[in-house]
């Protein structure tokens, strides 16, 4: 004990001495540190000043007014400042870290604290600065709270010594008997520590091993008991607790139905002691019955039964298919003790796959019907499906398409890039719509096909796509027969104003002709003068019939192709104008005003006449038959070439290369249109006309014209007023067409040599056999394929050239060619006809031909051609 | 020290704490009940006022124990300004400052007491000195917000444009977006693009304004494909490539759909406006006045501020809201460009005959450029 007392006075010696220690440390870095401090904040103070000086010598209205509050921000921060004030030299504070100070005046208490500073800034601005006590105050605190935590783990450390001396002794008696006392209560659960004296070491070990031997055996019969429990209970919520679909019952060794779930009454409609009762009763057929019976039986004779199927009727009604499982359950002799069945309620199941095999089979029908190509394929285009009508439109049996090709095989090469785009946009799960290709089937035929296709996902990764290929190869034919009909459709709006000109040209001709016939008769030719007026006046008239032919010709053509080049705007709108004149009703007056000057631009003159006519027989219809009933009609019509160079201030499309346009504008003075009808005379079959008068392709057609050229088009109207159409048209660099001189030269080319002429038509075959003969060559005539080759196997040492007409009865133009040449390989021959057919004419010139003339000819025109043919190098 | 006295001093302490904790929480269940509510009704544009309703209603409950409940509708300009005022009576708008005089005019907004809202005086002076709130040498709006009409494009399928011409670029031809109801706005930019600069945009003559319309007119039919309503609209971003807006839909774009689109100042300069908040002549009670001031004090509060600005893309007017954005934010909010405003020319009221002629000139331009269709 003594030793004991003598530890707790040195404890309190210590522990004084420790306390003064703490204290007088505190004290000193207190005093340390305010000093450190006081010259810290005033060279802190010196930096915000200068950091602020050089933002604020800038002028007012420029200043960076977020720059400042971020600097005062930034600066009470970091540094041991309470607040930041900038003044203008008014006096007004503009800028503060406390935005609710701004425009006021600073409080007094501020002013008069001592650690208050003000300096004058060289901008005219004012700085002040309140310093802030707060980090002394944290530094004394910390030092504070330091001594304190100092003195309080002393106290502690005491505290602990006195209590391990305490415990060495009397705890481990303590320990022994209490748990003596737990064990005699029936708590083996005792732990008694080890102790250093040998006495009470040895009681606690035998303690601690006696009642882990009691707790031992305890433990184990408890335990027993316990699975014993949770094995009956587990059984019985399993049992109790299924729903829905499956109930479980018990039979007796002889068949007797003596347990049944709860969940029999959701499944059949009769509570478990109904249940009971009812089970073989409401078996629904005897056939039934006799199944389940027999199962029955099996069972109880301890066979193992397959699962089984009956059905019974439900207790409110109708009927419900159960699946039987049985299995007979045997005591230790042997002997069958009962029967553990689970009957599984298949209604619904039966009727998802009823209604699952329906639906498969229509859709199996709608694609086998389906008159378009639907399929399927794999991420890398292979097919995986298709549908019958998809792989007979391809010519492939299904069975050999499927794995074996993919959509490069069955899509033309021109089209593959075409292709990867669709592919690159499903694999990122996007739909494809209207994009047109064109397929091939297996006998190589091509056709055009629109596809729409959509992402194959499986899992949530796109593993192929899934779509529809429709074959549009006769709504491709529909439309373009939709447009060679607006085209004739134009030419018929025309047919009255040919027929004047025709009439007016043979007028000309005939009356020339008549009187021409009276100088013979009377005997008088008249002077070379006279006679030269006269053939001036029927060449002339030819001529103009030849030009109208073969604009319409032109006009009429199918081809969809346009040409690019060179066009004067000038002379495409005297031509329409030209075959407006005649052709419009007399009442309307058309006149146009040209750009002083050629108007050039690259396009397809047939074209430009094509959209120009148009619009002017719109706007002649405007005018007339497109007036209310009663209306006087008539009107002006104006069609004007001028060029638009924007100025420098207004912008430049780019990157079109075209620094000005062309504004071909064309004016009516008819109904014109409401804001509605604007917006819609695009659109392709929209008409305000009679359905027998207009198609309603016209203006979709001329706005396809215009923009496949690089223009774009204008239009203004106002109901009652009538309407102008503007036609922007890039300007081309280059030089007018020069203009055809007729009968300039009327020297003819002469030569010499034999030419064989074949036409089935006989006025031009004397003609052209006349002409030739004129200027020098011997000719040899014939009316007929059959006759001409008859004629050239005589005479083909002699024959240097043959002119052969295209269209014959018995054999045309190249059939015949053919057949000269297996008797004379090098046969020279060159073609005429009335057609400008260009294709044909290709043909020839690819097959050797020399060259082709278009009818009518002159003798001027034939006798050229044919001196060039003759000097020309073999084909 | 006995055990026993070391086991007094530890109950002790844990006393003293728990005493300590109950005062502390004294007040909650204490305060008296909120007032009845009131109602204030707000008709903004978007991004102005819906965000931050929740949480003034809350300040208002707990500060002022007053229950005030925000009915927010959306604007489209002024035509729906006067409508609302006039039909609904909604007691705060958010006119541009080219709005304020006309709305004087009607005499449908009040002059503001600034008095009372303690915040106004931390808006930034370089915003106040343009006076763009003041009629007649008084107030009548406190600024909100600013910013510009400028181009929006998209960096993955455009190169930074630095015209406005290249709103008329054939390569983006039916790939472009403007705004369909601020007409001014379109034939403001349309002359920048012609060349026009300064307070002549307010009064084109008729030749200039033709100018304006034809080349509106071309835009419309060969490149816009769609007018987009309130702001460029984020869900039609797959339908063009560039346009203009007011940065709150390029804004969007990349927040929400995790876009790449930029906003940019063209060279020839823009057009810009002040968004400022006006009590109009349906606050006819002391109560409601001193709602609506608190509600304006809110919103040029500095945290709402930069909250605005990251919400709308447009520049707050309180200029210690930088405290709460990055360096790279006060860039993208123009807060850090003091020269914001000499770059651009801020939208100045059009006479009543210049506004027809301005609407009938972008009218004829959509009619004519409506086709084909």
């Amino acid at each position: 004990m003594k030793t004991i007392r003598l530890h707790r006075k040195l404890l309190g010696v210590i522990t004084s001495l420790a306390t003064l220690a703490a204290l007088t440390l505190v004290l000193f870095f207190l005093a340390i540190n305010y000093v450190a401090i006081r010259s810290h904040i005033d060279k802190k103070n010196e930096e915000v000043l200068q950091k602020l000086e050089r933002v604020l010598s800038v002028p007012l209205l420029k200043k960076d007014y977020v720059m400042i509050v971020d600097i005062i921000d930034e600066e009470v921060k970091s540094s041991n400042l309470r607040y930041i004030w900038v003044l203008d030299p008014g006096g007004s504070v503009i800028a503060c870290n406390d935005e609710e100070q701004i425009r006021l005046p600073i409080k007094e208490t501020y002013l008069k604290d001592r650690h208050f500073s003000r300096y004058r800034m060289k901008s005219g601005y004012t700085l002040c600065i309140l310093s802030s006590y707060s980090l002394i105050y944290q530094i004394q605190r910390i030092v504070l709270i330091g001594g304190l935590v100092f003195l309080a783990l002393l106290v502690l450390i005491i505290y602990g010594i006195s209590r391990w001396l305490g415990n060495s002794i009397s705890a481990p008696v303590q320990e022994v008997v209490d748990a003596s006392v737990h064990v005699a209560g029936g708590n083996f659960d005792v732990s008694v520590n080890p102790s250093e004296i040998t006495e009470l070491n040895t009681m606690a070990k035998a303690l601690n091993t006696m009642g882990n031997d009691l707790k031992e055996l305890t433990a184990n019969l408890s335990r027993e008991k316990s699975l014993l429990s949770d094995s009956e209970q587990r059984y019985r919520r399993l049992v109790e607790n299924f729903r829905d679909e499956y109930f479980f019952y018990s039979l007796t060794a002889e068949g007797k139905l003596v347990y049944c779930s709860p969940s029999v009454e959701s499944i059949l409609g009769y509570p478990p002691a109904q249940a009971k009762q009812k089970f073989p009763a409401i078996l629904t057929s005897a056939d039934c019955n006799e199944d389940f019976h027999l199962h029955r039986q099996k069972t109880l004779a301890g066979a193992a039964q397959p699962p089984w199927e009956i059905e019974v009727k439900h207790g409110l009604s109708g009927v419900r298919q159960l699946e039987l499982m049985e299995v007979p359950v045997f005591g230790d002799d042997g002997e069958l003790r009962s029967v553990e069945g689970i009957a599984h309620d298949i209604t619904r199941k039966k009727q998802i796959t009823a209604r699952l095999e329906k639906s498969q089979r229509k859709f199996a029908d709608l694609v086998r019907l389906m008159p378009q190509t639907l399929f399927e394929t794999d991420q890398t285009g292979m097919f995986t499906f298709i549908n019958t009508f998809g792989a007979e439109q391809l010519g492939h049996d299904p069975l050999l398409l499927l794995n074996r090709l993919t959509l490069t095989d069955v899509i033309i090469p021109s089209c593959h890039a075409q292709l990867a785009d669709v592919l690159g946009d499903i694999l990122e799960g996007k739909d494809v719509r209207d994009v047109e290709l064109t397929a091939v089937d297996s006998a190589g035929s091509q056709f055009p096909v629109l596809l729409y296709a959509s992402p194959l996902e499986v899992d949530g990764k796109v593993r192929g796509l899934r779509g529809i290929a429709i074959n549009i190869t006769r709504r491709r034919r529909a439309e373009e027969a939709l447009i060679q009909a607006q085209k004739m459709e134009t030419i018929g709006n025309l047919a009255g104003g040919i027929a004047h000109d025709f009439n007016n040209i043979l007028n000309g001709i005939m009356g020339t002709i008549s009187l021409l016939q009276l100088n013979l008769r009377e005997g008088s030719t008249g002077t070379p003068e006279e006679i030269a007026e006269d053939y001036g006046v029927i060449q002339e008239s030819c001529e103009r019939a030849a030009d109208i032919v073969k604009q319409l010709m032109v006009l009429a053509r199918k081809s969809e192709e346009h040409s690019s080049v060179l066009v004067d705007l000038n002379a495409i709108v005297e031509r329409v104008i030209k075959i407006s004149r005649n052709s419009l009703h007399k009442s309307v007056t058309a006149s146009a005003m040209l750009f002083d000057g050629p108007a050039m631009t690259v396009g397809d003159p047939t074209q430009f006449e094509q959209v120009l006519l148009n619009l002017v027989v719109n706007g002649a219809h405007a005018m007339t038959i497109m007036r209310a009933e009663g209306e006087r009609w008539g009107g002006e019509l104006s069609i004007a070439v001028s060029l638009h160079e924007p100025r420098e201030e207004e912008f430049v499309l780019e990157p079109s290369p075209a620094t000005a346009w062309w504004h071909v504008t064309i004016s009516d003075t008819g109904v014109g249109m409401d804001d509605q009808t604007l917006q819609q005379i695009f659109d392709p079959f929209f008409t305000t006309k009679d359905k027998r008068e207009g198609t309603g392709l016209g203006l979709a057609m001329v706005y396809h014209i215009v923009t496949q050229h690089g223009g774009s088009l204008d239009v203004t109207s106002t109901p009652g007023r009538g309407s102008t159409f503007t036609i922007s048209l890039p300007r081309a660099e280059g030089k007018k067409e020069a203009p055809r001189e007729h009968g300039a030269d009327t020297k003819l080319a002469t030569g010499s040599g034999t030419i064989l002429v074949v036409d089935d038509e006989l006025v031009g075959l004397n003609l052209t056999a006349r002409i030739l003969r004129k200027v020098g060559y011997t000719v040899l005539t014939a009316s007929s394929g059959t006759a001409a080759l008859k004629l050239f196997e005589d005479h083909a040492s002699e024959i240097r050239l043959a002119l052969l007409d295209m269209l014959m009865p018995d054999m045309n133009g190249t059939e015949l060619f053919a057949k000269m040449r297996e008797i004379s390989p090098k046969v020279r021959v060159v073609f005429t006809s009335g057609l400008d057919d260009k294709a044909v004419v290709k043909q020839c010139e690819d097959d050797g031909a020399l060259g082709f003339i278009q009818k009518p000819v002159t003798a001027d025109s034939l006798s050229r051609f044919i001196g060039e043919a003759m000097d020309a190098p073999d084909a | 020290m006995t055990p026993r006295s070391a086991h007094h001093i530890l109950v002790l302490s844990a006393l003293t704490v728990t005493l300590i904790a109950c005062k502390s929480r004294k007040d909650g269940p204490d305060a008296p009940p909120p007032s009845a509510p009131l109602v204030l009704r707000i008709h903004a544009w978007e991004g102005y006022a819906r965000e931050y309703a929740a949480q003034f209603e809350a300040v208002m409950r707990k500060q002022h124990r007053v229950n005030v409940t925000l009915q927010v509708t959306v604007t489209s300009g002024l035509d729906s300004f006067i409508r609302n005022i006039r039909d609904r009576g909604v007691h705060l708008i958010s006119p541009a400052n080219d709005l304020i005089a006309p709305l004087v005019q009607l005499n449908l907004i009040r002059e503001i007491d600034t008095t009372r809202i303690t915040r106004y005086r931390q808006i930034n002076p370089i915003i106040l000195d343009r006076h763009p709130t003041v009629i007649g040498g008084r107030i009548y709006a406190v600024p909100f917000s600013f910013g510009p009409y400028a181009l929006a494009y998209n960096r993955e399928k455009v190169p930074k444009p630095t015209s406005y011409k290249v709103l008329w670029d054939p390569r983006y031809r039916k790939r472009v977006t403007i705004s369909g109801e601020y007409d001014t706005a379109n034939i403001y930019m349309t002359a920048l693009m012609l060349g026009s600069r300064g307070k002549n945009l307010f009064d084109l003559d008729a030749k200039k304004l033709k100018l304006v319309e034809d080349r509106l007119a071309d835009l419309l039919r060969t490149q816009v494909v769609e007018l987009w309503k309130g702001n460029l609209n984020p869900e039609g971003r797959e339908r063009f490539d560039l346009g203009t807006d007011w940065g709150i839909g390029v804004s969007k774009i990349n927040r929400e759909h995790n876009g790449n689109w930029g906003f940019v100042v063209p060279d020839e300069g823009v057009t810009a406006w002040v968004d400022s908040w006006a009590v109009t002549r349906n606050v006819d009670s002391p109560e409601l006045t001193a709602v609506a001031y608190a509600f304006i004090n809110f919103m040029i509060s500095p945290r709402i501020q930069a909250r605005m600005a990251g919400i709308t893309s447009y520049g707050p007017v309180n200029p210690y809201a930088g405290r709460y954005l990055s360096a790279e934010e006060k860039k993208r909010f123009y807060i850090a460009d003091p020269q914001f405003f000499d770059k651009c020319t801020l939208w100045q009221p059009l006479k009543p005959e210049v506004l027809e002629r301005y609407r009938k000139a972008w009218d004829n331009a959509k009619r004519r450029g409506a086709l084909p269709k």
